[in-house]
């Protein structure tokens, strides 16, 4: 990309600070918030008092003599849209966490017996891959997530179903590339076992450009999701989640309540984009392109 | 009035470890019908003066001096007016023509494009017809008009490339290694094809090589860049038989020589690195016959028997 | 091997696809738990009618028997099956269901490049201005929107305001009139059209607008990524630089020289995001509640209908083959050194 280095470095930046967010509000968000996320009913001095629904942003209501104030407003139960906005971010972030670093390590396993065995079991494989490859991978998700039924691991396997031909293509790639190279024919000439050689000659090779893929897997990993739970996949309420949110608040995001849609939305686009940032300017940082005209 | 003027000419390229300095103030001209030969090391600035000639340098290039192509400063034009001098009047031939030609289109629509954007062609016809005409002449065959570079020789694509830089009759032409990527062979055509256009058409010629040995037989002037400066400049025929300039010397000493029984000598030592020059004569730390004076100080350019030179030694 | 032998070995390979893709699913579909009658009639209907039901499904037979007669049944008897429930063949309901998501593929296909190659030639033109930059944050954040918000954002924003309609392929009266048409294809634009009903025409616009500026918008991030990046890569070739020592306008030069180059690229790119669009698709449909293939395959996941899945997927594996098909061909067009 023929930009000035600090475009990217910028992006870096503002990419760095989406994602410290984010991993701070999964760490430490559902403790700051606490049960208004998941419930309307809110105990004062051993009385129970219900939150309306529908608050706009900004509402302030009082109760028992306390103050509370909804800066994003109450869903359509009640809760705190700013409390399930905030607490959301845990579901999502270990979702895409997981199916990450399963897809990964799957990817890679496979890519590296695919690249360094050959043969039958590379074409089956790769042909098993490449049809994966190419198949609409929301499809194939939606309907790994629909039949493992809800649960987190169970969405972050659906998810990584789609993301193990990435990995093991560009594995599979770098693996081809590497078994001709003369370091590696060296050790084979030396008498190293197949493992020694992979372990210490081919991975070696293969995990920065693994690692140079985790930002962006990360960030698809997070829009798909997103896609997933708002088609009320995957997840159970009253767990707060940006897109089942949106699955849940449809009809009164549509009736014209905005808040309820609003804000969830931002909170998947701002995630993913930091990600999406990081992983993006990282790579133009590393590997830039020749600016000569 | 010489047909180009280049008049103390300053190149820097701003890049990100700093500030590269490829032409310092060179001057100089050629007259109508002439071949000027620019020979001069790797790096030493040949292409930049070629391309800012043309004023195709990069954005990061920043440019001081005049170029007066028949008394027009090109530096100043705006960029429609100098887009129709392009091609028309000053046209370009490089290096590498294995990627020269847009490889999805056709040799004939290069030409087609070329005439049209011109005005020199009415109709597809006349331009094809025209560009025909002067491709047999460079002994291409009219056919390969229909032709895709890729199926064309490294030779025949440098040849199509001539012919663009030629059909439009531009007065001067400037040539950029236009053999460096060719094997031997084809090198010895082009060189004679070269030799046959200079005869023919009497077009002017900025002819920038690293061999002395191509300078010696195509140019009738040249001049000898050394580290984005002038070292000499003069008739072929004198630099050559009587080099002033201890790199002139050096330089000739590097190439083959046809009949030459000198042996042959790499020049000992590497082209500075242009962000920081070394001090005084620029040539001193490979000089052979430097001394304290060139350490320190910059020998000016000076002319010594219809020639210029830059040395203490002729100073 | 020439274009014709390349084009039946790509052809050869779809089967295989498709035999991949198929058995993937149908496993994934028997050996994960439920089925279409327990999700249909709830987990405590009485043992023989189950039984009688999963019989009439052939879903008693061992799982290799299934197996065996469902491959049977799609690659040689060429059979989609019926639905589970009300016994409709899946083809049937898949070509019914088939236009509506041509339709909108095409659309937003048309929206995206249409952004895409416009902002990214503009980038590569003006290269010093802020607009490449703008480009660039552009398709960073359309890549990171959902797009179901999208959708969403647009049915609030856009038609709610407007008035224009946020669901459905037709209003319901067009949606009578267009059954009572004696030419159909199942194609709205080409019926209405073929039968002189302009208004239904227009009314299917109208309703597409929405749809195909939520999935358009939606992949017009990676073309406009793609096609600046592409097209000012061979901005810096020598023979852009070569055509502008001959004088070239300098936008001849972007289109004929960046552009013409840059759409080898593009096309690769065009082709892989075809499975983006198709999934995107089954998300705006819905969004949109456009009754597509997409809609289709959704309910029938839900539903466990292994047929409706099965019969979707491989109208996918199909439509991805036919795709990459295409490109093949037409990098022949574009491309003049690719001879196969
Ligand atoms: N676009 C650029 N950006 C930065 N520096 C450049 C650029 N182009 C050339 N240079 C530097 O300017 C100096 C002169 O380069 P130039 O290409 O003019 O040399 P040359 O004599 O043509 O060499 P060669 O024989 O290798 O073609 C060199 O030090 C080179 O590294
Ligand atoms: S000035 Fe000195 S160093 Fe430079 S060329 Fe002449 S003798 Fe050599
Ligand atoms: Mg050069």
């Amino acid at each position: 990309m023929r930009l000035p280095r600090g475009f990217a470095e910028w992006g870096l930046a503002v990419g760095t600070a989406l994602v410290a967010l984010f991993v701070a509000l999964a760490l430490a968000g559902e403790s700051l918030v606490g049960q208004l996320a998941v419930s309307n009913v809110v105990v004062v001095d051993g009385r129970v008092y219900e939150v309306p629904p529908l608050l706009p942003p900004g509402s302030r209501l009082t109760v028992g003599g306390r103050e509370l104030v909804f800066i994003m407003g109450t869903d359509q139960l009640g809760r705190d849209v700013f409390a399930r906005v905030v607490s959301g971010a845990r579901f999502v972030l270990t979702v895409a966490l997981l199916s990450t670093a399963i897809s990964a390590a799957l990817g890679t396993i496979l890519g590296l017996l695919s690249g360094y065995v050959g043969g039958f079991l590379d074409r089956v494989l790769s042909l098993v891959m490449d049809s994966m490859y190419a198949f609409p991978g929301l499809i194939l998700a939606i309907a790994i997530a629909a039949l493992l039924g809800v649960g987190v691991l169970n969405i972050s396997m659906a998810i990584a179903v789609v993301y193990i031909p990435s990995y093991y293509r560009m594995v599979r790639g770098v693996v081809l590339s590497l078994k001709s190279a003369p370091f590696v024919e060296a050790a084979v000439i030396a008498g190293a076992s197949p493992w020694s050689i992979v372990t210490r000659h081919i991975l070696p090779n293969v995990v920065p450009q693994i690692v140079s893929l985790l930002p962006v897997s990360f960030a698809d990993a997070i829009i798909t999701e997103a896609g997933l739970t708002f088609l009320g996949l995957g997840i159970e309420p009253p767990t707060p989640d940006w897109g089942f949110d949106l699955n849940k608040g449809r009809q009164f995001f549509l009736a014209g309540y905005w808040w309820i849609g609003v804000f969830p939305g931002l909170m998947i686009i701002l995630s993913v984009l930091g990600f999406l940032l990081v992983g993006e300017s990282l790579n133009e940082l590393l590997n830039p392109r020749k600016v000569e005209a | 009035m010489s047909l180009l003027r280049v008049q103390d000419l300053w190149v820097r390229y701003r890049t990100r470890r700093g500030v590269v300095e490829a032409l310092s103030g060179v001057s100089l001209s050629v007259e109508e019908g002439e071949v000027l030969g620019v020979v001069g090391e790797s790096g030493s600035g040949k292409s930049t003066l070629g391309l800012a000639v043309i004023r195709l340098l990069p954005r990061s290039a920043e440019v001081r001096g005049s170029v007066l192509l028949n008394g027009k400063d090109l530096t100043s034009l705006p960029e429609e007016e100098l887009r129709r001098i392009r091609g028309r009047e000053v046209s370009m031939v490089f290096q590498d023509p294995y990627s020269s030609l847009n490889p999805v289109m056709r040799i004939g629509d290069h030409f087609v494009e070329l005439m049209m954007e011109h005005g020199a062609a009415a109709t597809r016809e006349e331009a094809l017809e025209a560009a025909g005409e002067l491709l047999e002449r460079l002994g291409v065959p009219r056919e390969r008009l229909n032709d895709y570079p890729h199926q064309l020789s490294g030779g025949q694509r440098q040849r199509v490339a001539i012919g663009l830089a030629l059909i439009l009759k531009p007065r001067l032409v400037i040539a950029d290694e236009i053999t460096t990527a060719l094997d031997a062979l084809v090198e010895r055509q082009i060189i004679d094809l070269v030799k046959e256009v200079k005869r023919e058409y009497r077009t002017s010629m900025l002819f920038i090589t690293h061999n002395m040995g191509l300078v010696a037989e195509v140019a009738d002037r040249v001049a000898v860049l050394y580290a984005g400066k002038l070292a000499e400049l003069g008739e072929v025929r004198e630099v050559v038989s009587n080099p002033l300039h201890p790199y002139t010397e050096a330089l000739l000493r590097s190439v083959p020589r046809i009949g030459g029984s000198r042996e042959l000598r790499p020049i000992p030592g590497e082209p500075p690195d242009m962000r920081n020059p070394p001090p005084g004569c620029r040539f001193h730390p490979r000089c052979p016959l430097a001394t304290e004076r060139c350490r320190r100080e910059e020998p000016p350019l000076v002319e010594r028997g219809g020639r210029l030179v830059a040395c203490h030694l002729r100073s | 091997m020439g274009l014709k032998e390349h084009v039946l070995y790509r052809l050869a390979l779809t089967p295989l696809m498709l035999l991949v893709l198929l058995t993937l699913v149908f496993f994934l579909m028997r050996v994960l738990p439920g089925d279409p009658i327990t999700m249909l009639e709830g987990k405590n209907i009485p043992e023989e009618v189950l039984a009688r039901r999963r019989a009439e499904l052939g879903l008693d037979k061992p799982l290799h028997v299934q197996y065996v007669n469902y491959l049977y049944s799609v690659f040689v008897k060429l059979d989609l099956g019926v639905t589970a429930l009300e016994r409709i063949p899946v083809s049937y309901l898949i070509a019914t269901r088939l236009p509506a998501t041509v339709d909108l593929a095409i659309a937003a296909s048309l929206v995206a490049i249409g952004i895409g190659v416009a902002m990214g030639l503009l980038s590569a033109r003006y290269e010093e201005s802020w607009f490449p930059q703008f480009a660039r944050v552009y398709s960073s954040v359309v890549y990171s929107i959902p797009v179901f918000y999208l959708g969403l954002l647009l049915q609030v924003g856009l038609a709610r305001p407007s008035g224009l309609p946020t669901t459905g392929r037709l209003s319901p009266v067009n949606m009578v009139a267009l059954d009572s048409l004696p030419v159909r294809t199942g194609f709205v634009l080409i019926d209405s059209l073929a039968n002189g009903r302009l208004d239904i025409a227009a009314d299917y616009l109208v309703h597409m607008l929405l749809p195909a500026l939520t999935l358009g918008i939606y992949l017009s991030g990676i073309f406009t990524r793609v096609t600046y990046l592409s097209v000012s890569d061979a901005m810096v070739q020598d023979y852009t630089r070569a055509a502008r020592a001959r004088g070239i306008r300098e936008w001849r030069v972007v289109t004929r020289y960046g552009f013409r180059n840059a759409l080898i690229p593009l096309l690769t790119m065009a082709g892989l995001q075809v499975a983006a669009l198709l999934g995107g698709a089954v998300l705006t449909e819905t969004t949109f509640n456009w009754e597509g293939v997409g809609l289709l395959v959704y309910e029938g996941i839900l539903k466990r209908d292994y047929a409706i899945v099965q019969g979707a997927v491989t109208v996918y594996a199909l439509i991805v083959a036919l795709v990459s098909l295409v490109v093949d061909v037409a990098y022949t067009l574009v491309d003049p050194r690719v001879r196969y």
